[in-house]
């Protein structure tokens, strides 16, 4: 899958990408909205959304709406360490991850995505 | 206010010396003060002037008569209380009785007066009084003790709210601590979750010197962060305690200043942020190089995580007998409202989605100026940056930290 991790903490950020590289998947990453909406804008196609809830200027939860406008397709899965409560927000079904990530489970969701997809 | 120990005042009015003297010999006693009046008038005023536990009063007076003086009692405020025993020599067949008790007498004395029953009816009033102004005295004495219970109470119900405030404070404060510790520890078990997998897997390519440094260098951040964490945590309870204390000795603070923006490249350059240095030479004073340090790295990387990206100015200045270090970002700002929040325990600029530690960082700064006989100040605007401004003198004197 191609994945988009944004993520503001750069070392979260590099082992994630390391981890999911390691499962044969093509990563990018941003450390903040804005950057991961121009990401999306341009014709690369990104299967999979990964994004913390908290970060600088514009939110997970944001993010998580505008990316679906951009690309309806795209699969959503949130990491934060507060609570799943931010999903309920959302108009669309997304996957939650709890920070801290356990790698197992964390892999496991991944998983799912790239089920749904084949 | 009667006091229970004041002396009793009883009242004899007659228009005859003799008589006057008679009745104060027969009710003198060693608790009682006996008033006399020889005429209506003159009791009267006694009467405006001091609480009486009785008036003996003669009936058969010239100008004003015992009943006029009873009526005229009967009809003020004052006096209207003050029980009345007339006295009179004329024979009990003339019915004085009865309008005696019809001006508000208690009783009725025919003379020649029996000794005894003069003192037995003065001691009835003598001691009805003295329970009068004790019921009084305690009538009074409830009254201020509610009172009393009534302010207690209500320090204990602000109290308790402050307790409960603090409280909650520690709380949220617990729990914002378990989340700043869970991050980076998070990381670290990632990291070290991964490496297992990849030994697992006898992947052997993924340590190579270069990753194995990349490795380290993130361990040795995340543990960093931990340590910062605790750190701050200890210096927030030193302080509470009184025991932070500053170590002074000459340092050069424009070294340092250039020192801490060279330490903090790579992290500004990570938020994609830019310093630009104004440092005047040779700023040398007596400080605690290593808390000033940690004031500066303080507000530097604040600048950096609420600057947008947008670069940020250091300044460092004499100006008279202090250095004058300013820190202005172009960031998100606070509004005037966080202002007045920002250095206290516990605060932190609300309403934004970064993720900003445990706010005591400026806590911690302003209690360390203020060792230093310093002081921190902010001004800002919503939207548009902030400056932070650290007043040092150039040589400090108060070396230990203040509570509150």
């Amino acid at each position: 899958m191609h994945i988009l991790i944004v993520e503001d903490d750069l070392d979260t950020r590099e082992i994630l990408s390391e981890l999911l590289q390691m499962q044969g998947h093509v990563i990018v990453t941003a450390s903040e909205a804005q950057h991961a909406l121009d990401i999306l804008r341009q014709p690369s196609a990104i299967d999979l959304l990964i994004t913390d809830v908290s970060l600088p200027g514009m939110s997970g939860i944001e993010l998580a709406k505008m990316s679906k406008a951009i690309q309806p397709s795209i699969g959503i899965m949130v990491c934060s360490g507060y609570g799943e409560q931010h999903c309920e927000a959302l108009p669309f079904p997304v996957e939650w991850s709890q920070k801290p990530l356990e790698m197992d489970a964390f892999l496991a969701a991944i998983e799912r995505f790239s089920g749904t997809r084949q | 206010m009667r006091d229970s120990n004041e002396k009793i005042k009883l009242l004899i009015v007659d228009d005859l010396p003799e008589n006057l003297r008679a009745l104060d010999a027969v009710l003198r006693a060693p608790d009682r003060v006996i008033m006399q009046a020889s005429s209506g008038v003159d009791a009267l005023e006694l009467l405006l002037t001091h609480d009486f536990a009785l008036a003996m009063v003669d009936v058969e007076m010239p100008e004003m008569d015992g009943f006029q003086l009873a009526e005229l009692m009967r009809g003020t405020e004052k006096t209207k209380h003050v029980p009345i025993v007339f006295v009179t020599a004329a024979g009990m067949e003339l019915n004085y009785a009865f309008k005696g008790y019809g001006a508000g007498a208690v009783d009725v004395l025919y003379k020649p007066l029996d000794i005894n029953a003069v003192q037995s009816k003065a001691n009835v009033f003598v001691e009805l009084f003295r329970h009068r102004v004790a019921f009084e005295h305690q009538v009074k004495a409830l009254e201020e003790s509610r009172r009393e219970q009534e302010f207690l109470l209500r320090q204990l119900r602000s109290t308790q709210q402050e307790l409960q405030h603090s409280l909650n404070m520690r709380e949220e404060f617990m729990s914002l601590v378990a989340h700043e510790m869970r991050t980076p520890l998070n990381t670290l078990f990632l990291d070290v979750q991964v490496r297992l997998a990849q030994l697992a897997k006898n992947n052997l390519s993924a340590f190579t010197p270069d990753n194995l440094h990349k490795m380290l260098a993130r361990g040795e951040r995340q543990l960093k962060s931990i340590i910062r964490l605790i750190e701050d945590m200890m210096d927030v309870s030193r302080i509470k305690n009184g025991k932070l204390s500053i170590q002074p000795g000459d340092a050069n603070l424009s070294v340092l200043v250039r020192q801490i923006a060279e330490d903090l490249t790579p992290l500004a350059k990570e938020a994609s942020i830019e310093f630009t240095l104004e440092v005047e030479a040779e700023v040398i004073g007596f400080w605690d190089a290593f808390r000033i340090e940690q004031i500066i790295i303080n507000l530097m990387t604040n600048a950096i995580r609420y600057g947008k990206g947008k670069p940020v100015h250091v300044s460092l200045k004499r100006e008279g007998e202090s250095a004058i270090i300013q820190v202005t970002d172009h960031g998100i700002g606070i509004s005037e409202h966080e202002q007045k929040n920002i250095f206290e325990a516990f605060e932190r600029a609300s309403g934004n989605e970064v993720r900003a530690g445990l706010g005591l960082g400026l806590y911690i700064s302003r209690k360390l100026a203020e060792a230093h006989g310093g002081q921190i100040t902010v001004s800002s605007q919503k939207a548009l940056g902030s400056t932070f401004t650290l007043r040092l003198p150039l040589s400090c004197v108060t070396n230990i930290i203040n509570q509150s």
